[in-house]
């Protein structure tokens, strides 16, 4: 079956020998090869962009760039309705980063005690802060048992209870009868691999159905037209060859950009392609200052350290071997909250009591424990540290740092997938455009995402992407004309980097943004931390133009392709810098401790009754859509409401209240 | 069709002609020129392939018949020898071979059942979800 997509892909190749040869290629005088074999036998080359660098062209009724949870839930659905899919990836799909989320699913299935999705619509708004749009919230929970139960039917090993129900266990903040009925059973999992299985089951079930699958090749940008999405560009690692994919509708699920941090759980790849993208088409990105961090993952390897570790008694030290948590919360000391622990570590950082050569991080000290405890109550810590830290847990400590997790924004989205900008007072949607998962921002994690969420919010809404461009259209449709030379840019872009003679390498200015957000822009936010921060990202973001790459080759040419993701990176990092600088409040992730309260429209710790309504440009309960000019690197902000009704009257909306757990 | 075994013998006396004719030759025309006893054996490499093949292609049809019908009746077709590393000899400094195979930390349940909370084909170990995020080898999986 494997065989079926491998013969599918472009085997050998032929395209119209040029005349002109660059002069990289004039050692080797050879004639290149090109011919398109595979199911599409009309895909065509053309010269239209550049004779130095031919383009193949395919045509298909639908695109998914991006083949994780949503994208091959996306892809799949597509194909299974009857449309002629591509799937655009730059990674193998069973390597893609759902494959670490190893959590549970969550969903109203009432198999543990009585259950009501509506009161899961109730724990995920509260968890959002009463920024997440109430109508994708109400879709996803009303849709969550329906999308579990598929995807049992898919072959997904779900664990099980004596009577043969899904076992559902109880995890991330869910609560029965409105947050009055004590602590929900919702998260349903997979032994301990809930995520890899998930991502293995839908990339099975999607080999029965027609999808073309282009493995391995890096989408450059979006072709857009008139401000309607035609297809994307891209680059095929393998043979440097460009194509374009034409289609009348793109699917954007690229996943999250945690790599702009210097210490995060994501992979290599995370590195926002979608969400650049989007920005370079002209179009916003949406709440990307919303980035949730844990305290402690471990300096380096990014691996996060159970917080059990310290309910089993580890402390938290810094440099002068003092346990710090005493002084920032005096009676819960390491048990305090994530927010509070990472604050406390990051303001001891910045005052320069860190550990390690550049005092960047700190320890979690375990080693005064007895060795007996620590193994029957952490079973697998001194293999974790050994393996990611290198250090005896029993004898050393852990260096640890607060580490980027999740990404809640990314491409504004309707419930439905569809993408929308906001111009006068409206969402308008982008057409031939939609978006889902870590990618998409249709706003169900708002503020705040809650644990087990996410696995949830992909399955859901790739399939929500699929049927809704199984409404509008119909397979076999005709395709709108598109420019011969769309896509020029991209290439001018490509040939750009790839001779690039600067003076910094890649690598030197990944780090220094690296270090520059994790220092500006993480846990620790107030307004000359963030201004400051702000300004060495425009001053780092002009350092691309003086960029230097080693590689001059076509073929795998990873040099390039990290510089692309570079690029892309940086349009993340200035986004989130930026709107994080604009957010005068503290809402859920993004906390700021010169504005330490949240700003809605009404003060709702106090009774509504004889308040004034504040206007919209006064208060923070809105979503900020960010544009960025590529060429300078200039942000500009705008704000749209969040969506406060449900979308059918079976789900009463939940009035804004102060979030207290 | 020919059975593996025979296929086997039958190749093994193929070959061990070929030498026997290139020894031979050596040994009469005192100094076997390198590249005629290569060609020789070129010819005979590309003949037996052809030879071998053909008789493997037969073979492994067979086998393919045999594995698909016979494997649950079990037993495996081939007395092949199991690949093994040799083993090094056991000196003051090696370690002994049960200390280095790793243990697995999280023993699996019996039947895969745990049995405090009866959930079958759930996560090995202690409860993951004890501490209040989602813990697996004292790290931090979800929270």
């Amino acid at each position: 079956m494997a065989a079926v997509c491998a013969a599918s892909r472009v085997l050998g190749r032929k395209i119209v020998s040029s005349k002109a040869l660059p002069a990289v290629c004039q050692a080797s005088n050879r004639k290149l090869h090109f011919s398109i074999y595979g199911k599409k036998g009309d895909a065509k080359v053309s010269d239209g962009i550049s004779t130095q660098y031919p383009v193949v062209d395919h045509e298909f009724d639908a695109v998914v760039v991006g083949a994780g949870g949503a994208g091959l839930r996306a892809a799949f659905g597509l194909s299974e309705a009857g449309f002629n899919t591509a799937c655009v990836t730059k990674l193998f799909p069973t390597r893609s980063h759902t494959v670490a989320a190893q959590g549970g699913i969550n969903a109203a299935l009432g198999n543990m005690e009585e259950d009501d999705w509506r009161w899961h619509f109730y724990d995920t708004v509260k968890g959002s802060d009463w920024l997440g749009d109430q109508d994708a919230i109400h879709y996803m929970t009303e849709q969550a048992p329906a999308a579990v139960v598929e995807l049992e039917n898919f072959g997904m090993p779900f664990s099980r209870t004596e009577d043969g129900k899904i076992y559902q266990r109880a995890f991330g903040g869910q609560s029965l009868k409105f947050g009055k009925g004590g602590q929900a059973h919702r998260c349903c999992c997979v032994a301990d691999r809930t995520g890899h299985s998930l991502l293995h089951t839908l990339y099975g079930r999607s080999l029965r159905y027609d999808t073309s699958y282009f493995v391995e090749y890096f989408a450059l940008d979006l072709l857009m037209e008139d401000g309607e999405c035609k297809g994307v560009i891209a680059l095929c690692m393998e043979d440097g060859s460009i194509h374009r994919f034409r289609a009348k509708n793109t699917v954007i699920a690229t996943g999250g950009y945690g790599r702009t941090y210097f210490s995060c759980t994501s992979a290599h790849t995370s590195t926002g392609d979608g969400n650049a993208m989007v920005t370079r088409a002209g179009l916003p990105c949406q709440d990307l200052e919303f980035v949730q961090f844990h305290p402690t993952g471990i300096y380096g390897a990014g691996c996060l350290i159970t917080e059990g570790c310290r309910g089993e008694g580890g402390i938290l030290i810094n440099s002068e071997g003092e346990r710090f948590m005493e002084r920032y919360a005096p009676n819960a000391k390491d048990l305090a909250s994530r927010d509070v622990v990472s604050r406390s570590m990051t303001i001891e950082i910045r005052e320069g009591r860190g550990v390690g050569p550049d005092k960047d991080h700190v320890y979690l000290q375990l080693h005064h424990l007895p060795p007996q405890q620590l193994a029957s109550r952490l079973p697998g810590i001194s293999e974790t540290a050994m393996i990611f830290a290198g250090v005896d847990v029993t004898k050393e400590p852990i260096p640890v740092l607060p580490t980027v997790h999740y990404n809640m924004g990314g491409i504004p989205t309707n419930y439905k997938g569809q993408v929308i900008t906001h111009k006068n007072g409206e969402d308008k949607v982008v057409p031939g455009l939609y978006a889902c998962g870590e990618s998409g921002c249709a706003s169900v994690h708002g503020a705040n995402r809650l644990g087990a969420n996410s696995l949830l919010d992909l399955v859901v809404f790739g399939r929500a992407c699929a049927l809704t461009i199984a409404e509008t259209d119909t397979p076999g449709e005709k395709l709108s004309p598109l420019k011969s030379n769309a896509g020029e840019a991209s290439v001018a872009n490509l040939d750009k980097i790839r001779f690039a003679n600067g003076s910094t390498r890649t690598s030197e200015i990944r780090l220094n943004m690296q270090k520059t957000m994790q220092n500006h822009a993480a846990v620790f936010r107030t307004g000359d931390v963030l201004k400051e921060g702000c300004e060495k990202m425009g001053s780092i973001y002009k350092t691309l133009d003086d960029i230097k790459t080693f590689d001059r080759g076509i073929v795998w040419n990873t040099d390039l392709v990290e510089t692309l993701e570079l690029q892309n990176l940086m349009l993340n990092a200035v986004q989130t810098i930026v709107s994080a600088e604009a957010r005068k409040e503290s809402r859920g992730a993004h906390a700021r401790e010169d504005f330490k309260d949240r700003v809605d429209e009404y003060d709702y710790s106090k009774p509504l009754q004889g308040q004034v309504k504040k206007p919209f440009e006064q208060h923070w309960r809105k979503h900020t859509l960010s544009y960025v000019d590529p060429k300078t690197g200039k942000v500009t902000l705008e704000y749209r409401p969040v969506i406060d009704n449900s979308l059918n009257e079976d789900c009463a909306a939940i009035p804004p209240a102060i979030r207290s757990y | 069709m020919m059975t593996r075994a025979s296929s086997f013998s039958s190749v093994k006396t193929f070959f061990s002609c070929v030498i026997f004719c290139c020894d031979k030759g050596k040994v009469h025309k005192g100094l076997v020129q390198h590249p005629l006893k290569m060609s020789l054996l070129r010819v005979c490499c590309i003949a037996a392939t052809g030879f071998v093949k053909r008789g493997l292609l037969l073979e492994s049809t067979y086998t393919a018949c045999f594995r698909t019908a016979g494997y649950a009746s079990g037993g495996a077709t081939k007395d092949k020898e199991p690949l093994k590393k040799a083993k090094t000899p056991q000196g003051r400094f090696d370690m002994d071979e049960t200390e280095s195979k790793s243990k697995d930390i999280l023993e699996r349940f019996p039947d895969d059942v745990n049995p405090e909370t009866k959930e079958k084909g759930g996560p090995r170990g202690p409860e993951p979800t004890r501490y209040g995020d989602w813990e697996r080898k004292g790290r931090c999986i979800d929270f």
